[in-house]
């Protein structure tokens, strides 16, 4: 048995050098930054981060500092809900944070809020931004992209790093991963595993608010609306009026109710909204329904056809709206007019 | 109670450590063998791990001796185990998964496929279920092995197979066998009246389809397989083929070439039956394959990466078809160096297409 173990040992040793060394290079260079604290204002991943990770991260480490007891909590659509605006909306002894997550769940939004009130984080304000498309789910997603961190969502923190560790040994993500490095070049073929370094890559702008800027998108349709809008490719609208499927099941619906629970406990000011997308997919009607038996008058819903899913300069591309549309939005539900729609 | 749900509740393995216990209590009901008074050994036996997701189907008569035995190492069978699951991890990774990528949209979307492309879908699934059955039996066998035991033989390169009657001496050998002793034996087998050897042999092959699982598609599987294999059995040319098609010769005649692809293609008609959804699926797939662009696929076969995996392992297996698996003495002879370098390629190709999973998202929205 020594001399097999000896021969196996050897015959593997390169195999095993190689993935001792992609371990190594893992631990080293963090790509995902999961390891590790960061100032995630100042970074500039190649790798796409796991941006609920972000946030909570960003939460922990500013908390102790600003106190936050105002929230918005929601998708990467909150980016058009930005804090230094909706501070006009709310009483004096406001510390904003923008606790979000890219394709943010009813999960999300309720294991955060659950978080906040086991550790006594008071909730002052709050504006919870929904999303037909992406809302309605009531499970953690899978994979390391969107996977919640293990703080809210109380998974192992072990497996919750493995993930990450799992997927760095994707083959074409390392090919990618290694020539962008190397060569600090971003190619075409690429477009699938890494950030491409001339757009925004998500990472806060703010870090006391964890605000995300598209700065160098909003200057592009000022400068030239034209060219930026016919360069861009938006999706033919089904013609759908209204979402054919109800998506809130029981247990999305007792989240709901929890989440309404602790925010009366904590006596917040709170707003429901129902993002307007280009779709112009309405919310189902039943749906709607237990959304508004459960928040009642503070549910707010602009899905559907309307003045801010109309026209396309209200869009960054056919997912995200424009703050300006945020704008109106909270000036809408936070004094409402009866003509607006 | 719902079909469907049977596919929930039903544990994984049931099907195989349910034969491993009939097998045994109708073994001491024959008094082939001794009952065990060794619950250990017993349970080891039931639901020894290499063996629970895929078999090979063992026997207690040769696998509970192997367990009270004391097992002292041996090199040679260690190294062949490991030789036997580098090669099952070839054939289900490199081929199996790949053509499954090719063969599933097309079955899939089969209503608006060409004569062609079914025909490519028909014949990428064919090594699809192959390299995903025999790989997994491989590393079973294989890890058996290391563990000093040695598992029952479950495929024995079956496409190189002459007639029909001799791939199923080749495919899924350790189930094949325990209906022979089990239920096509005692039922009669082929003695008796020419209806007791038609009405014994429909039952094997529909028990058998039954066993793969619960859709008519299966059954239908097990009955076009009985009427194959029926004339062979009453003209008594069931057991023409007993040695090794080309043996001591390195190609094969002409004759034999055509009788390994004639069976291959029967073979494959029955895989549409197995891997179609439901019957008319199935006869609809057939009824696309009737079409003169049928034979566009034995060009187009050639562009696909995939193939040429299949080709090697085809050429490595058929070298072998007199071994035991595919590298039982595969370059045994030449420098090791030469193995050696064999083996890595082996081993860098699977990892080649074992850390691409593209179901793995790396972008959620590049703004």
């Amino acid at each position: 048995m020594n001399r097999f173990i000896k021969k196996a040992v050897l015959f593997f040793a390169p195999l095993t050098l190689l993935f001792a060394s992609i371990t190594v290079c893992y631990f080293i260079l963090d790509p995902f930054r999961v390891l590790y604290t960061y100032d995630f204002n100042n970074e500039r991943p190649i790798a796409q981060l796991n941006g609920d990770f972000v946030s909570t991260e960003m939460f922990l480490k500013m908390n102790p500092k600003y106190h936050y007891n105002s929230f918005i909590f929601g998708s990467s659509r909150t980016l058009a809900y930005l804090p230094d605006h909706w501070k006009d909306y709310l009483s004096n002894n406001y510390s904003i944070f923008r606790f979000n997550a890219p394709g943010e769940n009813i999960y999300g939004i309720y294991t955060k809020i659950k978080y906040l009130d086991n550790n006594n984080i008071p909730i002052k304000n709050a504006l919870i931004i929904l999303c037909r498309n992406c809302s309605f789910s009531d499970k953690n997603y899978t994979g390391h992209l969107l996977r919640k961190h293990p703080l809210t969502s109380q998974e192992n923190r072990l497996f919750f790093q493995l993930e990450f560790f799992k997927v760095f040994f994707n083959r074409d993500f390392l090919m990618c991963y290694f020539d962008m490095l190397i060569n600090k070049q971003y190619k075409s073929y690429m477009e699938n595993y890494l950030n491409d370094s001339r757009f925004e890559v998500g990472c806060p702008d703010d870090n006391s608010t964890n605000t995300m800027l598209l700065t160098g998108r909003e200057k592009m349709i000022m400068d030239n609306p034209k060219k930026y809008y016919a360069d861009l490719k938006f999706p033919q609208r089904t013609g759908e009026k209204n979402d054919s499927v109800s998506r809130i099941n029981e247990k999305q619906k007792m989240m709901l109710y929890e989440i309404k629970k602790i925010l009366d406990k904590h006596n917040t000011e709170y707003r429901v909204v129902i993002s307007p997308l280009y779709e112009q997919i309405k919310l189902n009607p039943k749906d709607k329904k237990i959304l508004d038996d459960c928040f009642g008058e503070n549910m707010y819903d602009f899905s559907g056809k309307n003045k801010f899913s109309e026209d396309r300069i209200n869009f960054y591309e056919w997912s995200h709206y424009r703050p300006l549309v945020g704008d109106s939005i909270m000036s809408e539900i936070y004094r409402p007019n009866i003509d607006s729609l | 109670m719902n079909i469907k749900l049977l596919h929930l509740v039903l544990p994984v393995g049931i099907s195989f450590y349910t034969f491993h216990t009939l097998s045994y209590t109708i073994d001491v009901y024959r008094r082939k063998f001794e009952p065990t008074k060794d619950i250990t050994s017993f349970f080891l036996f039931v639901s020894i791990f290499p063996l629970a997701m895929a078999g090979p189907i063992e026997r207690a008569t040769n696998l509970l001796p192997q367990i009270y035995k004391r097992r002292t190492f041996d090199y040679a069978q260690a190294t062949d185990g490991m030789r036997q699951i580098l090669w099952g991890l070839f054939k289900k990774v490199v081929i199996a998964d790949n053509c499954a990528t090719i063969a599933n949209p097309i079955f899939e979307g089969f209503e608006n496929a060409s004569a062609g492309t079914l025909l490519l879908g028909a014949i990428f699934f064919s090594f699809q279920i192959y390299g995903d059955f025999s790989g997994y039996s491989d590393m079973a066998i294989g890890i058996g092995k290391l563990l000093g035991f040695r598992f029952l033989n479950n495929f024995h390169f079956p496409y190189f197979s002459r007639d029909i009657a001799e791939f199923w001496r080749r495919w899924h050998i350790s189930l094949n066998t325990w209906f022979r002793d089990y239920l096509y034996i005692p039922l009669g087998g082929s003695h008796g009246t020419k209806w007791l050897v038609v009405r014994n042999t429909f039952i094997i092959f529909l028990v058998s389809g039954f066993w793969h699982g619960a859709n008519w598609t299966f059954i239908a599987w097990g009955a076009y397989h009985a009427i194959l294999f029926l004339p062979l059995i009453l003209f008594g040319k069931n057991r023409k083929y007993t040695n090794t098609a080309a043996e001591g010769k390195y190609l094969p005649s002409l004759k034999e070439f055509c009788q390994i692809g004639i069976t291959f293609f029967l073979v494959m008609i029955g895989w549409i039956f197995f891997r179609a959804e439901n019957i008319t699926n199935a006869f609809l797939f057939l009824k696309g394959l009737i079409h003169w662009r049928i034979f566009s696929a034995f060009y187009r076969v050639l562009m696909y990466k995939e193939f040429w995996f299949v080709v090697v392992m085809l050429i490595v297996e058929w070298l072998q078809r007199s071994k035991y698996h595919g590298l039982e003495t595969f370059l045994l002879r030449c420098k090791p160096i030469i193995r050696y370098v064999f083996y890595y390629l082996i081993i860098l190709t699977i990892l080649w297409f074992f850390s691409n999973n593209k179901e793995q998202q790396f972008i959620y929205f590049q703004f």
